[in-house]
């Protein structure tokens, strides 16, 4: 019962973390800003990938086999309890991809500062909209 | 039994990657700055090949072909499948490209730091080639990301310009949490079925629905929000179609006409596939006509808002660039039909829309490159100053417009008589109404720069590097008309079995069948 409440716990506050950053994005006027809550936002899908990869199993072990000549027996016991791995590769992935959004909209956001001299993203807007019309 | 396994799917991705990350090495060990232009087009080239046989292998074999990523068999390894739409669409992006990429080599004479503009190109085509051919929705994820943060740092290439600057944050940030969102929506498909392959999701989902119909069509329906809001964003559908009357109009032209072109598509893509290859023929068809109607509506209401931004720029890439939200409007009205007519005449107009735009783009850019200036107003009559990129220009106009004896007309006449066919008459209002207006602002551009008399007497530039420009415009036009002069021949052959394929799917379930891993 204990186990069921934490489960559904861990998965409100991801869930509540994601939408707060998805929020960030959105609202934050400061572009530094905007970039955290992106990285917030990624971190926070990239756990539920994680517990997705528990499978609600109540005791789960590595997903490492423990012999070197299994039998049919060895197999279901290690299916039926281990972790899956592949969630784990899929984060492993998307953190690398991650790196290189972030890399790229940090360089974005220092060459925004260079040519308006200005974080705030509505100030940006209004100098590149105010030359045009 | 077993159809031969296709290796060219697996090589023409990884052949681009590598022409990408080796071009900055060729320029730093040739000093010659011939050898750093004609690289890149060596790749351009190969993939146009590999495609062209890709196309015909499909052909010949009369059903999808796949490769096995790695020989690993497709629950645990990835695969990758061409069937009719893909085999087309891969054509389409990688012929565009290689007429993008050979124009550029004159276009770009003199900017500097050429090569990180060609090494971006090469890995925009990997990534959207990847897209197109994947099999599998994690490695979709991938190739959508390689792509995205390509066309990021593509509309940022002039680096010192503030609004390219403003226009590739504001298309990244947003782009990165689109991305996010599929990734979260790949998550829930995979704890939800146990699969990543497209062609085994349908199955399980199919296999499922027996037993456990509601929590299986809860899955498939976040699924469904949430990889669509992805898509739509990549594809500048209505209420996400923010960010491109920036990114698009602030890059340099010819990556202009490879995002509006192409880029768009890929989301298009995504869309089609998960509504005909998932969820069309489920027990429960639920989940296909909710893709279906959120299709449909955000398509109507796409086309309308796009005409109407169209008619309030005066900035003649902005006008174009938001013509392409009305046309993306239009194609996904057509796939929302629900019928083989409808997909026949969407996937007509994917192609003949990439081909007319990315036209438009690239000799409005000569244009305004000796313009010096966007704006419609001085611009006027330069078309008939600078012929060899007027009559281009009119060309692409007068096709976009749908004018007969153009490729577009044909598609948009197929898109009209699709809505007949199934009595969407909302539909047919919707694309009458944005097809009045965007026909005017055409006839207006065609007008104002192509029929009036300069006002001035322009700078006229006759260097040798304008030879690859004027060639590709040439091409292009050339093309535009060809396609639309041969249209009955295209539509028989190539387009009508493709959008068979894709309505009845079971061509390419069959065929994912074959090659799954038997785990029980």
């Amino acid at each position: 019962m204990l186990s069921w409440i934490l489960v559904l716990y861990v998965y409100l506050t991801l869930f509540v973390t994601g939408g707060i950053a998805v929020y960030g994005v959105v609202a934050k006027r400061n572009i530094v800003k905007k970039i955290i809550a992106l990285t917030i936002f990624n971190d926070a899908v990239n756990t539920v990938a994680i517990f997705i990869g528990y499978r609600l199993i109540p005791r789960p072990l590595p997903p490492i086999m423990p012999t070197i000549h299994p039998n049919r027996q060895i197999y279901s016991a290690f299916i039926s309890s281990s972790v899956d791995p592949l969630p784990q590769a899929l984060v492993i992935t998307a953190i690398v991809i991650g790196v290189a959004v972030t890399c790229f909209l940090a360089f974005l956001a220092i060459r925004l500062y260079d040519r308006f001299g200005t974080t705030d993203y509505q100030e940006i807007k209004r100098l590149v909209r105010g030359g045009k019309r | 039994m077993v159809p031969a396994v296709d290796p060219l799917l697996g090589l023409v991705v990884l052949v681009l990657a590598l022409g990408g990350f080796t071009t900055p090495l060729i320029s730093r060990l040739s000093r010659n700055r011939y050898a750093v232009r004609t690289y890149p087009l060596i790749y351009c080239a190969a993939s146009l090949a590999m495609a062209s046989l890709i196309m015909e292998h499909v052909w010949v074999a009369g059903e999808p072909v796949v490769y096995l990523l790695g020989g690993w068999r497709p629950p645990v390894g990835i695969l990758y499948i061409a069937d009719g739409l893909s085999a087309l669409l891969g054509v389409v992006t990688s012929l565009v490209m290689l007429l993008i990429m050979i124009y550029s080599t004159g276009y770009l004479e003199g900017s500097g730091r050429e090569y990180t503009y060609y090494s971006l190109m090469l890995l925009l085509e990997a990534g959207m080639l990847g897209c197109i051919y994947t099999g599998d929705v994690f490695h979709l994820f991938v190739m959508l990301e390689v792509t995205s943060l390509s066309a990021y740092a593509l509309v940022a290439y002039i680096r010192d310009k503030r609004e390219a600057l403003y226009a590739s944050y504001k298309y990244a940030i947003y782009g990165g949490l689109a991305t996010t969102i599929y990734f979260l929506a790949v998550l829930f498909i995979y704890g939800g079925v146990g699969s990543l392959t497209i062609g085994d999701i349908h199955l399980r989902m199919a296999a499922y629905m027996s037993r456990y119909a509601r929590p299986v069509f809860l899955c498939g329906l976040v699924f469904t929000i949430l990889s669509f809001t992805a898509f739509l964003y990549k594809a500048a559908v209505f209420p996400l179609h923010f960010w491109l009357p920036d990114a698009h109009p602030e890059a340099p032209s010819p990556v202009s006409a490879a995002l509006s072109g192409l880029v768009v598509n890929i989301g298009v893509y995504g869309i089609v596939r998960f509504a005909y290859t998932i969820y069309h023929g489920l027990p429960d068809p639920g989940l296909y006509s909710l893709s279906l109607m959120i299709t449909g509506g955000l398509g109507c209401l796409s086309s309308l808002v796009g005409a109407v931004l169209m008619a309030s720029y005066k900035d003649v890439k902005r006008i174009i660039a938001s013509s392409t939200i009305m046309n993306i409007g239009f194609m996904m009205m057509g796939y929302s039909t629900g019928s083989p007519l409808g997909i026949a005449a969407s996937t007509l107009h994917l192609m003949n829309h990439s081909f007319a735009k990315s036209l438009a783009f690239l000799s409005s850019g000569v244009l305004i490159k000796s313009a010096g200036s966007r704006v419609l107003e001085r611009l006027r009559g330069l078309g008939r100053a600078l012929r060899y990129a007027g009559i281009p220009f009119a060309i692409s106009l007068l096709s976009l417009a749908g004018v007969p004896l153009f490729n577009v007309f044909v598609s948009e006449y197929l898109l009209a008589a699709s809505f007949i066919h199934t009595g969407k008459w909302v539909f047919l209002c919707f694309f009458m109404a944005s097809y009045i207006i965007s026909t005017i602002v055409y006839l207006r551009i065609l007008y104002e720069v192509c029929l009036k008399t300069p006002a001035a007497p322009t700078t006229h530039r006759s260097g040798r590097e304008w030879i690859p420009v004027a060639a590709m415009l040439t091409a292009l036009s050339i093309t535009c008309i060809i396609t639309g002069i041969l249209s009955g021949y295209i539509i028989s052959k190539i387009i009508m079995p493709a959008s068979q394929c894709l309505y009845t799917n079971t061509e390419y379930l069959e065929t994912v069948k074959k090659y799954l891993l038997n785990i029980h």
